[in-house]
């Protein structure tokens, strides 16, 4: 419980500092890199999350017993 | 506990980092400045006053702050140490040794590195008017890196901090 909840933070603290970097660089007229940087904040958060999206899928697969 | 001492230990470094960066904004326009004023100073020297290159050398670094006050220090010493070498090679030496103490970009080096191959090569007229295309070649750098200074120093003092909390969120 207390490992999917920190999992929870780090998506949160990961999408809270993806917004404030993208802020900056905008401001400071970088904006293909701030682009760079929210696509990035979106793979690490789709990586941390993946096991949790298996897992998921396994269980949709045994509640209807597909295999 | 350790894990929260590594996490401080990451921000504040990060930070100081990131101010660094941001200090070497400052310090590039800052010394253009200051190497614009060092020139105008050699035009004196040179037009009124008719001093040798060393002397009004020596005399420029006394006057200058320090990075571009050392820098001609050592122009002044290389040039009096007797081992014959030109104006020109001296300027460069002492530019590619001083490449860490100064923050300039390679653009505001070759600037001066073409101003150098034109030192002590002619009479006081010519020189002069290479001392003033310098002069404006270096303002014109000057003014572009106060505009950089303007946007990526702010910038960069909160990224820093910022990369450091990413990091610690990534690894906690």
């Amino acid at each position: 419980m207390s490992n999917e909840i920190t999992t929870l933070f780090v998506i949160a603290g990961i999408g809270f500092m993806t917004a404030i970097f993208h802020t900056i660089l905008k401001q400071s007229g970088k904006e293909e890199f701030a682009h760079w940087v929210t696509l990035t904040g979106i793979v690490i958060v789709l990586v941390s999350v993946l096991s949790y999206i298996d897992d998921l899928f396994e269980k949709v697969r045994n509640v209807f017993m597909i295999h | 506990m350790v894990k929260v001492l590594g996490s401080v230990l990451i921000v504040v470094a990060s930070t100081l980092i990131g101010f660094r960066i941001a200090a070497r904004y400052a310090n590039r326009s800052r010394q253009l400045r200051q190497f614009i004023s060092a020139l105008k100073l050699l035009e004196t020297e040179i037009f009124y006053a008719a001093t040798p290159l060393p002397d009004a050398c020596r005399r420029i670094a006394k006057l200058s702050p320090t990075p571009v006050g050392a820098f001609f220090r050592q122009v002044a010493e290389n040039l009096m140490d007797g081992q014959g070498r030109t104006a020109t090679e001296v300027w460069r030496e002492a530019l590619l040794a001083m490449k860490d103490e100064l923050a300039l970009k390679e653009s505001d080096r070759s600037v001066l590195i073409a101003f150098g191959q034109t030192l002590g090569v002619s009479d006081r007229e010519d020189q002069i008017k290479h001392i003033h295309l310098a002069i404006a070649q270096l303002s014109a750098e000057e003014v572009s890196a106060r505009e950089e200074q303007l946007k990526s120093e702010k910038m960069w003092r909160y990224l820093g901090a910022l990369l450091g909390l990413t990091l610690v969120i990534l690894l906690y």
